[in-house]
């Protein structure tokens, strides 16, 4: 018993620094933000009045906020589905590939460390309407190209597929790694029975790495629906609230027009989504694994 | 079609289209380079790649208009204080969650995962609070010491300290060596690999973190990198040349620091994403 006792003492020694910063900067604000989305609080005022859920209904029935709920939810849906599909293809494409693989996932890797704000400003410069790569190349070619960044029909494109280019790699590095560990002595038994190639990845990669597609899917998720920084530099939530994601609606609220209750309501709203999405996502897989 | 033409087919458009994504992929980084080494007035003329004589004098008017050496210094010097501070809390927690058993600690575990949902927008309204109530608004404190803990690095060394045998531990303590002596110099050389990881992805996060600098300075001489860089956006929107110059600055150490490291981050990556 004395034994034991030391050792959760000592356990509990080398678990407080971060525990201790777990609890001030993470469990405490969360609790605390929770309270303040009951309050009209401002910021300034020393008393927090409290007007029940007076902040979330507000939002519910306000159509700026939905404009931005459904915007979140777009780029969400396609910056996960494009970078998980296109970082497959490519964690597939390079597993038979030892030679070039190296080069080329140092390539895709790239935008994961880049800082999103600089990316965000090369973007920028990329989908310039008058001297913008993409726009020049469509003139070469006869088409008129869209003001991407200027235009509310094409704004979200434009930010989605700079989310999308930063996220590829990440998405290829999980996949190829879950491909490494997959069972050889099934693909032996397989291309025994005559399987290739495609009919190969349709029947036996895919099945076997749906685990693998949950994390980079969850992940993915959990990453876009936060999307700021590039956002932020780019169309600052413009034109027309065309890419005013809930994070920007968020910092708005909160840093703009000091409105920190109702801020804290869209924190605890994009909290919940992320909740509800996760536990879907794990059902969904847990249930495709016992078919 | 016979199989071999069907593989020929299948190879074919295997490459092109590494090609297509990895151009793609590359794009903004090749014009950025051009473009900050092209003289202002022709970085918007008919386009073109490889600039005729390299035009540096961009990268001297951009760090002399914005005070680009002062946003490096902020940057290093806060990377490097949450960097120390991720790796030295993570390993100890990773420890002793992996080698002692203790009450609660199955709670603990899970509320440390759980952590890794909240997003960091609905933080940073009430952490911003909680350090103006300390006296650290607008200090360089409030970047780093909220950012000192992990839950992703916990469970990444987790997943590398059980890999070390109990053997050494117990070598050592017989040895007589106490506790935070094996975790420096046992558990912390083993995982050598896991620590650089840890230590490279706590260094890019700080690097290029943007919305919580963003909140918590305020005051120009004090803000890092991506600060500094949204800054100067605002002030010389279609000056690209010395935009992008600014830019490649930023983009450099942590390209860098990714070559540098990327074997053994990719490991680790993949190690710690497929536990999670």
């Amino acid at each position: 018993m004395p034994r034991i006792k030391k050792e959760a003492k000592t356990a509990y020694f080398l678990i407080a620094p971060a525990f201790t910063l777990f609890l001030v900067f993470s469990l405490y604000p969360l609790l605390w933000s929770a309270r303040i989305s009951f309050t009209s609080w401002d910021g300034l005022n020393a008393t927090k009045k409290f007007i029940g859920t007076k902040n979330y209904s507000e939002l519910l029935r306000n159509p700026e906020f939905l404009q931005s709920f459904r915007v979140t939810v777009v780029y969400v849906f396609v910056v996960t589905v494009c970078s998980t599909v296109i970082g497959f293809l490519l964690a597939l494409a390079l597993s038979k590939r030892m030679k070039s693989s190296a080069i080329y996932r140092t390539i895709f890797f790239s935008p994961v460390v880049t800082a999103t704000v600089a990316a965000g400003v090369v973007w920028q410069l990329l989908f310039d309407p008058f001297s913008g790569l993409f726009n020049i190349a469509l003139r070469a070619i006869g088409i008129e190209g869209p003001n991407w960044l200027g235009d509310p029909k094409w704004s979200l494109i434009a930010v989605s597929i700079v989310g999308i280019w930063k996220r590829i790699g990440f998405s290829m590095i999980i996949f190829a790694a879950g491909m490494a560990s997959l069972p050889i002595s099934c693909y032996e038994a397989a291309k025994v029975d005559g399987a290739t190639g495609i009919k190969l990845t349709r029947y036996m990669t895919i099945p076997l790495l749906k685990p693998v597609t949950a994390v980079v899917a969850i992940t993915g998720v959990i990453d876009s629906i936060q999307v700021f920084d590039h956002i932020f530099v780019m169309t600052n939530g413009g034109p027309m609230g065309s890419t005013n994601v809930l994070s920007m609606y968020l910092y708005n609220q909160g840093f703009r027009v000091f409105h920190l209750g109702m801020a804290s309501a869209v924190g605890w709203l994009l909290f919940a989504l992320i909740l509800i999405v996760t536990a879907f996502q794990w059902q969904f897989t847990k249930g495709a694994e016992n078919d | 079609m016979t199989r071999k033409s069907r593989a020929f087919i299948l190879n074919a458009s295997e490459h092109s289209f590494l090609i297509v994504i990895g151009s793609f992929v590359a794009l903004p980084f090749i014009w950025m380079i051009s473009t900050s080494l092209k003289p202002p007035r022709l970085a918007l003329a008919p386009p073109y790649l490889w600039p005729s004589h390299f035009h540096w004098q961009n990268f001297v008017d951009a760090w002399s208009d914005a005070p680009f050496s002062q946003y490096y210094i902020n940057s290093v010097f806060v990377a490097v204080f949450v960097t120390a501070g991720q790796v030295i809390t993570s390993a100890f927690a990773a420890y002793a969650f992996d080698r002692f058993e203790f009450p609660f600690k199955k709670t603990l575990w899970y509320l440390l995962l759980g952590t890794l949902m909240i997003p960091l927008p609905l933080l940073v309204i009430p952490t911003f609070q909680i350090v103006q109530t300390l006296g650290w608004a607008n200090t360089f404190t409030a970047l780093i010491v909220p950012r000192c803990w992990t839950a992703f690095g916990i469970l990444m060394l987790r997943q590398f300290f059980k890999s070390v045998p109990r053997d050494f531990d117990d070598a050592a303590k017989v040895d007589g060596a106490g506790t935070l002596r094996i975790v420096f110099t046992i558990m912390m050389p083993l995982a050598a690999p896991a620590m650089a990881t840890l230590g490279l992805f706590a260094f890019l996060f700080a690097w290029n973190d943007f919305l919580w600098p963003l909140i918590a300075l305020n005051s120009p001489e004090k803000f890092t990198v991506p600060l500094g860089i949204a800054n100067f956006t605002g002030k010389y929107g279609t000056r690209w040349s010395l935009l992008m110059a600014a830019t490649v600055t930023a983009t450099i150490p942590a390209v860098l620091a990714f070559l540098a490291a990327q074997k053994s981050l990719i490991k680790g990556l993949t190690a710690g994403g497929l536990n999670e």
